[in-house]
Formats: structure tokens, C-alpha cells, sequence
């Protein structure tokens, strides 16, 4: 008999896609900010704003990642159908789940039963990290955007105490303005990093475990053959 | 760390007369005369109350001021000022004296009542030493001090001595520091360590304000503009306060952001880019991001003030900003023609290593495609070895 498991709810499978694409809009766009590598040789006087458009995008997508965070946040805790934080504790216990889930990546044998409701510690593990690297990229990108006297700043009127928060505290963290530049553009490289294997892991679980797993992020739903 | 600075409330006019008057009486008939000085360079009077203008509104200062900027001006050539050379190339000090036209800033700077300046004092030897010792006595407690370069203080500060008993300039520093009215660090040395304190940093160099413990107004600026250091000397004199600072400097010099100022700006958003010195973006005035300008991570006012006179500054002139003004840029800004994304930082896990946050990014996106490549290969051949053993196992947890 199959049966038909829940996996995520509307919200998250929302914010999922926000983050996903916002995350890769932000990492594009912030590869060009970085170095410019397309040249647009001006024919007269500039009239596209090929900088100051991605740098708009750029922020844009930021703007919506620290919302799609931070309901996430909210969600990790407090969600009613199923906190993310149960997938991550009792720790003892799910640091052993998740191990059983490495081990199988591995070994192809053993497979750890499917939660239900709640995702496998190692996946829960692997997105906290990932958002731990969000967040960072958000105090950093906020941090970068130091608030100058002269007010030439487009969030200055409307958040100023995020600025100088996350400006005083990145600096804090890493030492100098410079530095929180470095680390933001690292950050962004780990994040797309962890997404890939992220990606790769559905695929392949797709793949290996026939539960149409893929499904799960458009559908909220997957498929277990049960006896 | 830095603060949105709000400017204070501009200081009451009668207490700034009543400075005003006290440091003229007090101070009357030592060093030169300004108007005297002004003539002699054929500067007219207008030319300096044009400057005078200019310094109130770069002080926030309200246009009532401006006659109070013009007796300040005036004692600025007569307040006693000692100057220490430490741990420096003299470059500061270079910059304010060899411009061919001095503006009006420059000639004040030129002829402030130096009682001790190792470059240009008359006196020499003991009469050096005397002079600095009658200030220190004389003037406790009204004496400027400016300091010129880092302090090193590894092996007690033994890497600097000065004068004829071989002082270490930390101790030198420490006692003129100590009667100063006001410390001001001149330069990026004085005021953030300079290369000097760039990693290895072997002498232990110092900035001032941390080597002596104390607050000092820091001007960086490799060298630094003398007008930062005029109109911190004219607020001093006016206010008898401390300008606000940002960072430990004046904020309303070091408050913007050279980016955000920049005549390049638009070019910059218009995503057009010098690519390579001397072609053809450089002969039309673009953006200087690819060839290395910080101007995006530094806090400065040479846009507006500029520099000779407002004759140019260096992304006027087509070099990228180097971000002389900022903590530590000698390292964290290198190399100086590059973007910050090909400037190296040091590989974690991998003492010694370094390559730019660029390379160590993509590696990292490398070495995770291949482990994917890998796993999968591996998980493939696994699956064909052991043919329906995931399906099966798989089943029953669920
Ligand atoms: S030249 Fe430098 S400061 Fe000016 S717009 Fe370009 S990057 Fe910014």
C-alpha cells in the first residue's frame, strides 16, 4: 500500500522558494557587484544603470531573504503543525538519527525510517547551518551599508538602528570593515555550496529512495510504499 | 565603533568671543601675524574671507561665524604647538610645506608658532631642547600637541630615540601628551599605526591614542589634507572642545563616504569601468572600482576639499582611492590596484596560505561539485553491485 506522507506545509514551501531564489538572485548579482564582469561600452551618455540595477536587485532579493528568514525563525520555534525544532532535539537522540542518515548516504543500506511529521535530523542540521550562514550574510550586508553622515543611503530612513547594529557588531566580529566585506563574499560561496549539496541530496534520494521526493517541494507531499 | 554622528549644538557666540579674547590677550605678539602674512603672499582679503566661509560651513558652523573663524584663523599663527616627529617619513609634514602655492590653509599650517618641529624649528641642540622644555612649562595645559607617526613600543620603544639623551619616543610622547591641551595624530601612522604596524609589525608600532592610552583627534590620510588639520585646530580654538568624532576623527571631515561623493559615482552605477590604465574608459573619466579604488570602504572629504589648492585628488587625477584614511589599509587594502575580491586573505585551516576571496570561493564550489560527482558515481556503482537492496531496506522504516 503507498501512502501519502506530509513533508511541508503551504508557509514553508513558500519560503522555501523566496529563499531559494532570492539566495541565488542575491549570489549572481553579488558576484557582478564584487567585479563587474560584463562591460557596457556606452554609446553616449549613460542611460541604462546596469550597476545601479543590480545593486537594486541585489538588496531587493537581500530584503526578501531577511523576511523569508526571519518567518522562518518565527516558524522554528512556533509553527503549529510542526516546529523544526523538534527534528533537532532531544539532541542525543537525533545526533544519532542523523549519523544513521550519514552512514546510509554511504552504505545504501539501513535506511532510517521516515518522520512523520518532521524532517531527518541531518537535513534539519544541514539547514541550520545553512541559515546560521544567512544570517551572517545578513548582519555583514547590513553592516556594509554603514550609515554615512551625508545620508546617502536608501534604508537609513527606514531601519536606522538595523544599520548600526549589525554595522557595530560585524566589525566587532571580524575586525574591520574590509574584513566584514571578505567574509560576506565567502559566506555567499559556502551558501551556494551547502545548496548544491542540498539539491544533490533531494536528487538523489529522489532517485534511491522512490518516494518522489522531488514532489515534496512543489506538493508538500511524498509516497511510502508500506506492507 | 563608528556612529551615525550627530552634530552638536553649535556653540554660543559670546563664549566664543570671550575664548576668542582671552587667547588673543594671552597669546599676543608670539609668532607671526596672519594679515601680515596674508599680504606678503599678495592673498587679499577677499581671498580670505572666501576662505573663511568655506571653513565655517566645512565646520557645520552657522555663517554668524564666520568673523569668529577670522580671529581664530588669526590665532592659530600664534598658539604654541609642539610637533613630534616619531615613527614617520616626514611625508606629513612634506605635504603641507612643499606646495609651490600655498593656499591660505597651507600658510597658516606653515606658520603655526612651531616651539618645537624637528623639520623646520631654527634652533638646534640644546636650544631645541630648551625651547621644548620652557612650552612644556610655560604653556602647560594651552600647548597644541601634534603627533607625526606611530609610537613603536616592542623592546620598551627602544626602536626610536630621539634628541641628544637618546628619549624613546614613547616616553617623549608621553610627557608632551601629558601638559597638551589637545593631542592631535597626524597621518595614518599617528593615527591607525601606518605600514609600520602592518603585519609582522616588528617594532610593535603603535597608533598614538593606543600607545599612550589616551584620546587623541586622529587626521589620517597618508598624508593627511591640511585643511582637516586647520579646521581642527580653528574648532579647538573656538570651542575649547573637542570636535565630534567618528572613529576618533572630526566627523565633519571623516563622516562620508568617499564613494558616495565621488564625481565618478555615476559611472560607477552606470556599470562603466576603467578596465586597464589607459584605455579608453580612463580617457573618458569612468568609474575606477576594477582597478582597485576603495573609495566604497573609506571615510574622507577629498571631494570635497581636494587637495593643492582644490586643484585635483587622486580619483580626480584617475587613480582608484586607497584608503589612506582607514584603519589598517595597508593590509586589508591590498593590493592597492586591485578589487577587494582579488585582495588575499589568509585560507582557514591553512596557516600561512593566502589567495583571494575569489579563488578560495570557487574552490570551495569545486570541491563540493566534485564530492557530488563522486558520491553519486559511487552510489551508482553501489546500486548496480547490490541490485535492489536500497528498495527493500528501505521499505520497512517506514
Ligand atoms: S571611482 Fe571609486 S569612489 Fe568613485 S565611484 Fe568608482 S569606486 Fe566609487
Amino acid at each position: 500500500m503507498i501512502r501519502r506522507v506530509r513533508r511541508m506545509t503551504v508557509m514553508m514551501r513558500i519560503m522555501h522558494w523566496v529563499l531559494a531564489l532570492s539566495v541565488a538572485a542575491c549570489f549572481v548579482t553579488g558576484l557582478y557587484i564584487a567585479k563587474p564582469f560584463w562591460f557596457r561600452p556606452a554609446p553616449g551618455p549613460a542611460d541604462v544603470l546596469v550597476m545601479g540595477n543590480v545593486r537594486f536587485v541585489h538588496f531587493v532579493a537581500a530584503m526578501l531573504v531577511d523576511v523569508a528568514f526571519l518567518s522562518w525563525c518565527y516558524l522554528f520555534f512556533f509553527s503549529l503543525q510542526e516546529p523544526f525544532v523538534r527534528s533537532l532535539v532531544p539532541f542525543r537522540k537525533r545526533w544519532g538519527e542523523a549519523w544513521a542518515m550519514l552512514r546510509h548516504y554511504f552504505t545504501l543500506r539501513n535506511k532510517p525510517p521516515t518522520r512523520d511529521p518532521g524532517i531527518d535530523p541531518l537535513n534539519a542540521y544541514g539547514f541550520l547551518v545553512i541559515h546560521f550562514l544567512v544570517f551572517v550574510q545578513m548582519v555583514t550586508g547590513f553592516g556594509l551599508m554603514r550609515p554615512t553622515f551625508s545620508h546617502a543611503n536608501s534604508l537609513l530612513p527606514i531601519w536606522p538602528w538595523i544599520l548600526e547594529v549589525s554595522e557595530r557588531v560585524s566589525v566587532a566580529a571580524f575586525g574591520s570593515l574590509v574584513a566584514v566585506r571578505q567574509v560576506h563574499h565567502l559566506a555567499g560561496f559556502a551558501i551556494v555550496a551547502l545548496a548544491a549539496v542540498h539539491v544533490y541530496l533531494q536528487i538523489w534520494r529522489d532517485i534511491f529512495w522512490t518516494e518522489g521526493h522531488i514532489s515534496v517541494v512543489f506538493s508538500g507531499y511524498k509516497y511510502v510504499e508500506e506492507e | 565603533m563608528p556612529k551615525c554622528p550627530h552634530p552638536r549644538r553649535a556653540p554660543s557666540p559670546s563664549d566664543v568671543e570671550r575664548r576668542l579674547d582671552a587667547l588673543e590677550a594671552r597669546f599676543q605678539g608670539r609668532g607671526r601675524d596672519l594679515e601680515e602674512l596674508l599680504a606678503s603672499r599678495g592673498i587679499s582679503r577677499r581671498s580670505f574671507l572666501k576662505w573663511t566661509s568655506m571653513m565655517t560651513a566645512a565646520l557645520w558652523l552657522p555663517p554668524t561665524f564666520e568673523r569668529s573663524v577670522a580671529r581664530a584663523a588669526a590665532v592659530a599663527t600664534r598658539v604654541p604647538v609642539v610637533w613630534l616627529h616619531l615613527q614617520e617619513c616626514t611625508g606629513c609634514t612634506e605635504s603641507a610645506l612643499r606646495t609651490a602655492y600655498p593656499g591660505i590653509s597651507e600658510l597658516i599650517l606653515e606658520y603655526l608658532s612651531f616651539d618645537y618641529h624637528e623639520t623646520i624649528m631654527a634652533p638646534a641642540g640644546e636650544a631645541a631642547e630648551k625651547s621644548l622644555e620652557d612650552t612644556l612649562e610655560n604653556h602647560r595645559g594651552a600647548y597644541l600637541c601634534v603627533m607625526e607617526g606611530s609610537i613603536p613600543t616592542a623592546m620598551d620603544g627602544k626602536f626610536l630615540r630621539l634628541g641628544p639623551k637618546g628619549e624613546t619616543g614613547l616616553s617623549l610622547a608621553r610627557r608632551v601628551a601629558a601638559g597638551a591641551k589637545a593631542v592631535i595624530a597626524i597621518g595614518h601612522c599617528a593615527s591607525y599605526g601606518g605600514p609600520q604596524a602592518a603585519a609582522p609589525n616588528p617594532t610593535g608600532a603603535k597608533p598614538v591614542h593606543e600607545a599612550l592610552g589616551i584620546q587623541t583627534i586622529r587626521i589620517p590620510g597618508c598624508p593627511y589634507n591640511g585643511v582637516n588639520l586647520v579646521g581642527t585646530i580653528l574648532h579647538l580654538l573656538l570651542t575649547g572642545e573637542v570636535p565630534a568624532l567618528v572613529d576618533g576623527r572630526p566627523a565633519w571631515a571623516y563622516s562620508k563616504r568617499i564613494h558616495d561623493t565621488c564625481p565618478r559615482r555615476a559611472h560607477f552605477d552606470a556599470g562603466e569601468f576603467v578596465e586597464q590604465w589607459g584605455d579608453e574608459g580612463a580617457r573618458k573619466g569612468f568609474c575606477l572600482y576594477k582597478v582597485g579604488c576603495k573609495g566604497p570602504y573609506t571615510w574622507n572629504n577629498c571631494n570635497e576639499m581636494q587637495w593643492n589648492e582644490a586643484a585635483s585628488f587622486p580619483i580626480r587625477a584617475g587613480h582608484g582611492c586607497i584608503g589612506c584614511s582607514e584603519d589598517a589599509f595597508w593590509d586589508d587594502m591590498a593590493p592597492l590596484e586591485k578589487p577587494l575580491a582579488d585582495g588575499a586573505v589568509a585560507i582557514p585551516f591553512l596557516k600561512g596560505v593566502e589567495g583571494s576571496v575569489d579563488t578560495v570561493g570557487w574552490t570551495l564550489i569545486g570541491a563540493t561539485a566534485v564530492g557530488i560527482a563522486g558520491h553519486a558515481v559511487y552510489s551508482a556503482a553501489m546500486k548496480k553491485s547490490k541490485p535492489g537492496q536500497d528498495g527493500e531496506e528501505g521499505s520497512h522504516g517506514a
